[in-house]
């Protein structure tokens, strides 16, 4: 137990370290990146002393080291700066995105793990069966089509044909529907559209994780023993095949945060993805390192989560 | 030999003979014959070659050109002459996604075997050494995956140019951290077998436990990673072309087409049908091939724990034995 | 029959303008337009219908919404809806009417004396518009070098507060096209009180208006407005609540439309509009706009086209018609040049090349050029029905031996090569913003216009600058004329078509004119009547 809190505390403490080497690159990356924000923003019209005015309003005229530290230093104390396209400050830009994004991202993750966990399980047991050859066709099938086709797909079908679903209305104020189904009735869709693609990934891995698991020796031994066969798969296989699943349930709710942007597109969501992709094409810088920012926050505590968890279910791993 | 492996079926066969047997020159004829026995695997294999060859064929098997403009044939349903129809610009449908293969196949390919390339030493080595050396190589990995693909992509093509191979690098690099941190996590449970804490404590060189011991147990993780990235890099260029990143017009490519085709959803369903088959056909495929492979190399799936009530209906001719 | 009576309200009611060299009588024109608001009365009982209307608005997250900063086309329909303008255009009869300016003279070549409306009250309490806001308003302008000061107020030298309601303003050099593109396209006021005291960048999330609708609320990618109800039209606007949704996709927002989750659109898929029209729940109205698809020649790099006898042969080998149906399925007209119908200065949309191009006078000209064909980068921005007429155009232009190497990029990366003049040709839409022909030939054809590349020809700029001192219309038609004629010769840019603005709404929308300019979207005369 404490090997294991002390190694949460390193975990927790390594993260300044992480966040430095992903901003730092980010900043980089973007600043090499051929395009300048005040040029873009003031059009082609512009005369080069209303240009060179504004980059000295945002910094952009000092050494780029000195940018970064100017960024730190406010970061640190919550200060995430301005966009420069909108004048807004990210923060505020954030709070009111991030919600969004999350809900979406925790939908779909949802939905992916209420179908994925049964369908793994079964497919393991009742292996290059028919059943097996389905479950398993059936999720490749979503993680085989690109997820916008399947969006337009579920919105042709569900929306337009049988109206079962509304297309847009996720962060709306109007439209005076505020029953539970109002709230939740437009993420299902995207929620649907997003989560295929893991439902497949994780249906996958916790197939072929289960099947290694159930020939490994401590399963013979624990059925040599006597224990119904019942047990044996709940208590012993699925704790140890849930393993790479956590790992991949944690790597995919970052990846999917990235992934977004092509549904946040179609069913007009305001989620980070899509403002995200407007800043980088503007290159608004600020919006840019404070958005991957705070993704990358997430995505290293969901990274620290899989790992302590890791300890949990196989206690044989040290670290 | 063979008898033997009839055996494991019935998980009667001592585990270190075994595993033995496996640093046999005709363990990779016993993989292989297990792979035939794999129907899916066998289909797969076959559907994908049969894709890469199309491909590479093309101008032998269809003599339409792909990037010919002729709107009076445009949107045309799919008859004798066009096997798939026509797009809005009068162009034959089949012969764009055979064209298309090239450039998608490639891409996966590429994309998969440069995120390999880098991924797994990096992870074997984090794996492997634990302490010091995996937190500071997970803690990059950590900030690789954070990174979102779709900056990158921009970023890197707004730097070299909107060409294809651009779009690779940048999807390539987003993908080493995923077969890095998989390749660790397992090389980490490998390391704490029992035959592999037996092989350091009698002093074996490490080359010999990694090849021997490690990279057999890794091997299925990977293996299932390569197809589901595959997939996702086939997928990853077809979002890339929302923003006109990838392969350029006019040419072809199974997601740049697919993107096009939306807008015809309800008008020409067949535009979108071509390049989606393809991408599935590919998809699923690389997963049975992935399977059938993962099931041939790993010698702990040849043995099923189901009880004997349910070998009799289920188990099939995949496992073991003749 | 009720738009009409929409168009006469946005008028002045009989006043008269006494500038001497106007050629129709508008007076006559505004009292007659009175007589009939009068003898038919203001339209029966405001319907019962809803009252607010949801607009499913194009592009990404809505922009700036400042009207001094410089913001894009969807901002634009917004900032519209909260701040008027001085001057209107009449789109049918080009002429200027007057909006929150009452009257304009132009008392010696050099000066303009505006007349302000009176009793024009700012939104949130900020008092009255004076000519101190306007003053403010454009010196402000000229100080923070914004982007309007080559378009608008390029000629602006200084200012003077002459009353309370009263401005004068002095320019460099005579500008013939001051009331149309100075007060038309440079015409929204901000209150001096409101803009100093929330701040240039602040005011880009909180604008001050003085229009129909007063800003509520900026939420991620939704605006709210609410009733003006101090605004000075009186008994307008309808409407209690406009918010505009940002729905990037235009299938989506189509569809969305379709079922119900939106009110209003514009810009939907020109693909879709023939069906939609037959769907009895939506009307259409689209109008042809004052927007261009044209190639630009970079011709400050060493290659072929640098020789005008092949630009020449581009155009000719251009089949405008095919682009039309294929790209813009017909909501769209083909042209040759840029002075497009209701501009001083049209003739015609095609003047010289053939609406199917000429193939064979292609070749004739590239044999001439002595030009066997090359290979060049063109690159075009991530505008979808851009990226696609490219490919179509690069079919057509390889029929006389010149291969089109398309590059689509971002549009960060697309300006930055367009503003650094790194590209070779490029493939991009223009909105023109003024009504004023100035306005679509200068910062193209001069050699010190922004959007030249490498063009240069002496006679041309003089012919532009002499266009925009002359003061007589009928000298400046001529000179514009000339000016077109040289255009179609030399051809540094080639123009494809003009497409049509499209909006889809909900039936039972009365009041809601459809204008030739993609950023004016005006609701303050729109209600439901059912």
């Amino acid at each position: 137990m404490g090997n294991r809190l002390s190694y949460l505390m390193r975990r927790l403490a390594q993260i300044p370290f992480v966040l430095a080497i992903v901003t730092i690159t980010i900043f980089s990356l973007i600043h090499v990146t051929p395009g300048d924000p005040i040029q873009i923003m003031l059009g082609m019209q512009t005369s080069p002393d209303a240009v060179d005015a504004l980059r000295k309003q945002f910094y952009l005229d000092r050494p780029l080291p000195i940018q970064y530290f100017i960024w730190v230093k406010n970061a640190v104390r919550g200060n995430l700066g301005k966009s420069i396209r909108l004048n807004l400050p990210v923060t505020r830009m954030i709070a009111e995105r991030l919600p969004v994004s999350l809900k979406l991202a925790a939908s779909a993750m949802l939905f992916a793990l209420l179908i994925s966990i049964p369908a793994g399980i079964v497919s393991a047991i009742r292996r290059n069966t028919v059943v097996d050859y389905c479950f398993t066709g059936f999720s490749i099938g979503g993680l085989a089509i690109p997820n916008f086709a399947l969006a337009l797909l579920l919105i042709f079908f569900f929306s337009i044909k049988l109206d079962w679903f509304p297309i847009t209305g996720i962060g709306s104020s109007a439209g005076k529907d505020v029953s539970l189904w109002g709230a939740i009735a437009p993420f299902i869709l995207p929620a649907v559209a997003l989560g295929a693609q893991q439902t497949a990934i994780l249906q996958r891995l916790l197939r072929s994780s289960m099947i290694d698991v159930l020939s490994q020796d401590y399963i013979r031994t624990a059925r040599a023993k006597g224990v119904p066969g019942w047990i044996i798969l709940v208590i012993h296989a699925l704790k140890n095949a849930l393993i790479p699943v956590v790992t991949m349930v944690a790597i995919q709710f970052g990846y999917l945060i990235g992934i977004t942007i092509t549904i946040e597109f179609i069913f007009a969501i305001p989620g980070m993805g899509f403002t995200l992709l407007t800043a980088v094409v503007n290159r608004d810088f600020p919006v840019i390192q404070g958005f991957t920012l705070t993704i990358a926050i997430f995505f290293i505590l969901a990274n620290i989560v899989a790992d302590v968890l890791y300890t949990l279910i196989d206690p044989r791993i040290r670290y | 030999m063979t008898e033997a492996a009839t055996e494991v079926s019935k998980g009667h066969v001592e585990y270190k003979t075994r595993e033995l047997r496996l640093h046999h020159r005709s363990s990779i004829n016993l993989a292989a014959r297990q792979f035939a026995r794999n129907r899916a695997a066998l289909l797969g294999l076959i559907a994908f070659t049969v894709l890469v060859a199309a491909a590479i064929l093309a101008p032998l098997i269809i003599d339409y050109n792909p990037n010919a403009i002729k709107l009076s044939e445009k949107l045309q349903p799919p008859s004798w002459s066009h096997w798939l129809g026509t797009d809005y610009f009068g162009r034959d449908v089949f012969t764009r996604v055979l064209y298309g293969g090239r450039v998608s196949l490639s891409v996966g390919l590429i994309v998969i075997g440069f995120a390999l390339a880098i991924g797994v030493p990096i992870g074997l080595t984090a794996g492997f050494f634990g302490g010091r050396i995996d937190n500071f190589l997970m803690r990059l990995m950590d900030a690789f995956l954070t990174f979102p693909p779709l900056l990158l992509a921009v970023a890197i093509v707004g730097m070299l140019g909107p060409d294809i191979q651009n779009v690779m690098l940048a999807l390539g690099i987003v993908r080493i951290p995923v077969f890095a941190r998989i390749v660790r996590g397992s090389t980490l449970s490998a390391r704490e077998e029992v035959y592999v804490r037996a092989a350091r404590a009698i002093g074996a060189p490490m080359r010999r436990i990694v090849t021997s011991h490690i990279l057999r147990n890794i091997i299925a993780p990977i293996i299932v990673q390569i197809t589901v990235n595959f997939a996702g890099a086939i997928i990853a260029e077809a979002s890339l072309s929302f923003l006109g990143l990838g392969a350029q017009p006019p040419d072809p490519s199974w997601g740049r087409d697919l993107n096009e085709a939306r807008r015809y959803l309800e008008d020409a369903p067949w535009l979108m049908m071509g390049p989606t088959a393809a991408i599935m056909i590919a998809v699923l495929s690389v997963n049975f091939v992935g399977d059938g492979l993962r099931d041939a190399l790993d010698p702990r799936s040849w043995r099923t724990w189901q009880t004997k009530k349910e070998s009799s209906g289920s188990v099939s001719e995949s496992r073991g034995g003749n | 029959m009720k738009r009409r009576k929409a168009v006469e309200k946005r008028q002045s009611n009989g006043e008269k303008n006494g500038i001497t060299r106007r050629t129709f009588i508008k007076g006559a024109a505004a009292a007659g337009g009175m007589g009939m608001i009068l003898a038919t009365g203001i339209p029966p009982a405001l319907g019962t219908g809803k009252k607010d209307l949801v607009h499913g608005i194009f592009g990404g997250d809505p922009g700036n919404l400042s009207p001094v900063i410089r913001h894009d086309t969807a901002a634009g329909i917004i900032i519209r809806n909260i701040t008027d303008n001085l001057v209107m255009p009449n789109y049918k009869t080009r002429e200027i009417m007057p909006m929150l300016a009452e009257d304009w003279k132009n008392v010696d070549p050099l000066t303009w004396r505006i007349k302000l409306r009176e009793g024009v009250m700012w939104h949130k309490g900020y008092g009255e518009m004076t000519a101190e806001d306007l003053v403010y308003t454009w010196q402000f302008h000229l100080d923070s070098k914004s982007w309007q000061v080559r378009t608008a107020f390029w000629p602006l030298d200084s200012f003077k507060v002459v009353g309370k309601y009263v401005a004068e303003v002095k320019l460099k050099q005579p500008f013939g096209a001051f009331p149309g593109v100075t007060m038309g396209y440079g015409g929204m006021v901000v209150s001096k009180n409101a803009h100093q005291e929330i701040g240039n960048e602040a005011f880009k999330t909180n604008p001050v208006g003085n229009g129909p609708f007063e800003f509520v609320s900026l939420k991620a990618n939704e605006v709210v407005l609410k009733k003006n109800k101090q605004y000075w039209q009186k008994g307008l606007p309808h409407l209690e609540e406009l918010i505009f949704r940002s729905i990037p996709d235009s299938h989506v927002r189509l569809q969305a439309l379709q079922k119900g989750e939106l009110d209003f659109i514009s810009h939907p898929d020109a693909k879709d509009v023939k069906k939609v029209r037959k769907d009895p729940s939506l009307a259409y109205q689209s109008t042809p706009g004052w927007t261009w698809d044209y190639q630009l020649f970079n011709q400050l790099k060493d290659f072929p086209y640098q020789n005008k006898l092949v630009r020449e042969a581009i155009s000719y080998a251009i089949d405008r018609e095919a682009i039309r149906d294929e790209i813009y399925y017909g909501e769209a007209t083909v042209t040759d040049n840029q002075i497009p119908y209701g501009y001083l200065g049209h003739r015609k949309n095609l003047l010289r090349y053939p609406k199917n191009g000429d193939l064979e006078k292609a070749k004739e000209l590239m044999a001439k050029a002595g030009c066997k064909g090359y290979e060049v980068e063109v690159i075009c921005s991530d505008k979808d029905w851009l990226r696609r007429e490219l490919e179509l155009v690069a079919a057509m232009v390889s029929q006389i031996g010149i291969k089109y190497k398309i590059r689509n990029m971002d549009i960060g990366s697309f300006n930055n090569l367009w503003l650094n003049r790194k590209f070779e040709q490029l493939l991009e839409d223009i909105t023109i913003v003024a009504p004023d022909p100035d306005a679509t030939v200068w910062w193209f054809l001069h050699s010190k216009g922004s959007c030249t590349a490498g063009y240069n020809d002496p006679g041309m700029d003089r012919m532009l600058d002499g266009a925009r001192a002359e003061s007589d219309p009928k000298k400046r038609e001529g000179l514009y004329h000339k000016i077109v004629d040289q255009e179609l010769v030399d051809n540094p840019m080639i123009f494809h078509v003009n497409a049509n603005y499209v909006r889809l709404h909900k039936k039972g929308l009365e009041g809601f004119e459809s204008a030739p300019q993609e950023y004016i979207e005006l609701f303050h005369t729109a209600r439901w009547t059912s």
